[in-house]
């Protein structure tokens, strides 16, 4: 633990305060922590039970502080600390349902075992079997006590509050089993012969059945929520704080803004920062899924959880806590987790009056086999009522939807894709047009010198020098690429004198006494500069989305500079994909149509919308929209807001970790449109699961609680046991959340 | 007799579960007054309260307590207002909420087991 004391540093500690039970409590322990020396502030939340501290001294301390005013603290110390908590609760939840699941099974399997197999166990005919299947069902009631213990006390919960739920049919079915056996064990010289039957097993066994069914459940429900875990997982438990001339681990919850932090090789990084000493290359792929480590020096970001690969360095922390990247891009994967789409929505509907129903189909299925089926029957109506009750699940229906968006999610987070709600997921799916600005969507969206042309008296080095040389005075956004090529190479720029701006042609100046000129074809025109030898050049260059401008030096051409916001390496085999998965792809841009026309060839682009100006874009959106396209609309989350509102999906491509991560419906943390189909295709794959699982949830219920009711009956004679109905049951939850579970293995196709 | 006795049994338990799950208030309901703190505690299927009632506009701050163990209850989703919570057991939740347009909004767990609603007016 940090001595704190010694440091002199203030803190923001978070302490979980136990104990507390009234609101006079707060003052107690406020009081405590505040006459603590070195303690500045101190704010207790009865709600959340936990203490905000700003202070000075060592945890321990304020622990001892609250010790002393008769609580219990401990610190708090990270998103990962509760996670671990709630899985160690969960973990503690698994082990007692497996204890619940084999005393059950301890009981019903001899049971069963002499129903079917070998009848070991006596008769009920005489006083002293009375006696013994007595005794029998009393161990089975107490094993059911222990075993379902909580399903009859849910149960009760709920009819108390005028609710009723899984609990309530499990319940019903097995306590009924379990009334009726013991009924026909007293009264049996008072019941007809033939309706003299026990259904100890099948009570037992159906609670067996359900007990294992959660448990292999939970277990299978474990692992929907690893993809958010594994992003818990990358921030580390510690950083190397430099304060004063130490350098000392301190718990992740106490590095604050402005603190500086030592990175070493192969270390992860634990909070978000500035790097102010050294450089290193930074693996972001855990982040961004962005494969190729990036390089990071003085003055760029880092960011929590990505891998230190190579270098060491300082760096200074500016968003630690809930405000780093990573806590962020958390919090929206939990909270898209638990969003619903609207195709879940039927099943919502369903689930909130199907048990009721259940129960009334229950009492209808016992009326009718009491009065047209066949004798005994009691034993009908029980048997069948009973079977009703313990196949219904309305779990099946519940569980659908929120597995799979859990999983779907959760995955395509592994991609670098975050996906804001359910009813994104849903419409990312089912998109007909994909829509991308050009500059920084399709291209990288920095400008640079793509050829150099001199004419035989000089070379590149010359030519970029003058050219800058002069630009240099220039805010045309082309003149700094031609600016930062000199940088790039090293060049020393010259000073010019006379420089001079002309409106939509270029500029001129003097270097040297001469008169030199850099600008486009009119430029050369009108100071009857020839440029017939390098024409057929300039015009191969405009043709291949590049802009071509010509340098003239006293009034001689000396060659070509083209400036080009290159395409990214990767565009045309993302546009390729969005073709494989049957997507229209548009390009918009502000752009003159030669260029766009270019790139868009370029990259494969099926329908162009050149020289838009910003609201042109909103405009074509709506365009597409009435021609009946779902649109799907690709750009940087900023200068784009109103077409990423207007599309049916706003995708915001980011740039490294920098995005605006709560900007788009569909957040894409790689600076690569290959974001893009990933994201269409987790969301396909993610709604055809919650179909799949709404199917066989309304498939099961909608054949098993007829077929339970014992409609194949009059048909074929056949009537469901009440054991195996228990066994379907169990067996529906556990086989969506195994179907949702496929999800992990989704692999989008390149 | 018998027989008659068995159906109007049978034809009453239909009535009274359509009365008691249906017609029957529920008695959880509970008006947010400015400033109050309501707590929902998330137990045996249901949220108590699981009604409640607030004015457009008006600050509602609820804190939701989990007491049950079982993985069904381990977030509340407000599906309507896009939001959810995961609720750890046994440690209080505490959210906010301002709500514009009058209307009923409902809150649910992940599975649409536990249901409350907001009857914002």
């Amino acid at each position: 633990m940090t001595n704190l004391t010694n440091l002199h540093e203030t803190q923001d500690l978070q302490l979980a305060i136990e104990g507390m039970n009234c609101a006079s409590c707060i003052k107690s322990i406020e009081k405590a922590l505040l006459a603590t020396s070195g303690v500045e502030s101190a704010s207790v939340n009865f709600a959340d039970k936990r203490a905000q501290v700003r202070a000075s001294v060592d945890p321990q301390t304020l622990i001892k502080a609250v010790a002393d005013a008769g609580y219990k603290a401990t610190v708090i110390h990270s998103e990962a600390d509760l996670e671990a908590e709630q899985e160690a609760a969960e973990r503690a939840y698994l082990r007692k349902m497996v204890w619940k699941t084999i005393a059950a099974a301890i009981i019903a399997i001899p049971l069963l075992v002499s129903g079917i197999v070998y009848p070991f166990l006596p008769p009920l005919i005489t006083r002293m079997q009375q006696f013994i299947w007595l005794g029998i069902g009393i161990i089975c009631l107490f094993t059911m006590w222990f075993a379902a213990g909580h399903i009859f006390a849910g149960a009760w919960k709920a009819f108390k509050s005028h609710a009723a739920n899984m609990d309530t049919l499990i319940a019903i079915g097995t306590g009924a089993a379990w009334s009726y056996s013991m009924v026909v064990i007293i009264f049996l010289n008072y019941l007809p012969a033939q309706t003299r039957n026990l259904y100890f097993d099948t009570a037992l066994t159906i609670i067996t059945l359900v007990n294992l069914g959660v448990v292999l459940e939970t277990h299978a429900r474990g692992k929907t929520s690893q993809a958010i875990r594994r992003l818990i997982g990358l921030q580390p438990k510690t950083a190397r704080v430099l304060r004063g001339n130490k350098e000392i681990d301190v718990p992740i919850a106490d590095v604050v803004t402005n603190d500086l932090l030592r990175m070493r090789p192969g270390e992860k990084i634990p909070v978000d920062g500035v790097i102010t000493e050294g450089q290193s290359t930074i693996d972001e792929a855990m982040l961004t899924g962005e494969p190729i480590p990036v390089t990071k020096k003085i003055g760029d970001e880092v960011v929590a959880g990505t891998l230190n690969k190579t270098g060491s360095f300082i760096f200074r922390a500016t968003h630690v806590g809930k405000d780093t990247a990573l806590a962020r891009i958390v919090n929206m994967v939990k909270q898209a987790q638990n969003s619903k789409p609207a195709i879940g929505r039927l099943a919502d509907i369903i689930s909130a009056v199907f048990v009721p129903i259940v129960l009334i189909i229950a009492v209808i299925t016992a009326l009718t086999w009491y009065n047209f089926g066949p004798q005994p029957h009691l034993i009908y109506m029980l048997v069948t009522a009973i079977t009703v009750l313990v196949i219904a699940c309305p779990c099946a229906l519940g569980l659908g939807t929120p597995m799979a968006v859990m999983v779907g999610v959760g995955k395509a987070a592994e991609f670098g894709v975050l996906i804001r709600n359910g009813d994104a997921l849903q419409q990312a799916g089912r998109l007909t047009t994909v829509v991308l600005d050009k500059t920084g969507t399709i291209t990288k969206g920095q400008p640079s010198v793509t050829e150099i042309i001199p004419t035989s008296d000089y070379n590149e080095a010359q030519l970029l020098t003058i050219a800058a040389s002069i630009e240099t005075h220039s805010e045309h956004p082309l003149a700094a690429a031609i600016v930062q090529a000199t940088q790039t190479k090293k060049l020393t720029l010259q000073a010019v004198n006379d420089f001079i701006a002309i409106s939509g042609k270029g500029v001129k100046a003097k270097l040297n006494n001469d008169e030199i000129l850099f600008g486009n074809r009119q430029l050369m025109i009108d100071h009857n500069v020839t440029i017939d030898t390098l024409t057929a050049k300039a015009n191969e260059l405009a043709d291949r989305g590049q802009t071509p401008m010509y340098l003239a030096q006293a009034n001689q051409l000396i060659g070509i500079l083209a400036v080009a916001d290159p395409i990214k390496a990767d565009s045309k085999a993302a546009v390729s994909r969005l073709h494989k998965l049957g997507l229209k792809v548009v390009m918009l841009t502000g752009d003159n149509r030669k260029t766009a026309n270019a790139v868009a060839k370029d990259v494969g682009i099926d329908e162009v919308f050149a020289e838009l100006l910003p609201q042109d874009k909103l405009a074509k959106i709506t365009l597409l929209q009435d021609r009946g396209e779902k649109v799907g609309m690709v750009g940087d989350g900023i200068n784009d807001a109103p077409a990423l509102a207007k599309a049916n999906v706003g995708f915001a491509i980011g740039t490294g970790t920098d995005v605006a991560i709560e900007s788009g419906d569909v957040t894409l943390m790689r600076d690569s449109l290959h974001g893009v189909p990933d994201a269409i295709a987790s969301s396909r794959a993610t709604v055809r699961n919650i179909k799949q699982n709404l199917f066989f949830a309304f498939i099961y219920n909608t054949l098993g609680i007829p077929i339970a009711a014992g409609v194949l009956y009059p048909l074929i004679g056949i009537l469901l046991n009440p054991i195996i109905a228990g066994g379907a049951m169990a067996l529906s939850s556990l086989t969506i959340v195994m179907n949702a579970n496929r999800l992990r293995f989704f692999k989008p196709a390149n | 007799m018998l027989t008659i006795i068995i159906n109007v049994i049978g034809a009453l338990l239909i009535l009274f579960i359509v009365w008691w799950f249906w017609l029957v208030k529920t008695g959880r309901q509970q008006r947010a007054k400015k400033g109050e703190l309501i707590k929902v505690i998330v137990e045996g299927g249901v949220y108590t309260p699981d009604s409640i009632e607030a004015k457009r506009d008006q600050e509602i701050n609820l804190q939701f307590l989990r007491k049950d163990s079982s993985p069904c209850a381990e977030a509340v989703i407000f599906a309507d207002l896009d939001m959810s919570i995961d609720l750890p057991i046994d440690q209080p939740k505490q959210i906010k909420l301002k709500i514009d347009k009058p209307g009923v909004f409902e809150f649910t767990c992940p599975m649409g087991m536990y249901r409350g609603k907001l009857l914002i007016q």
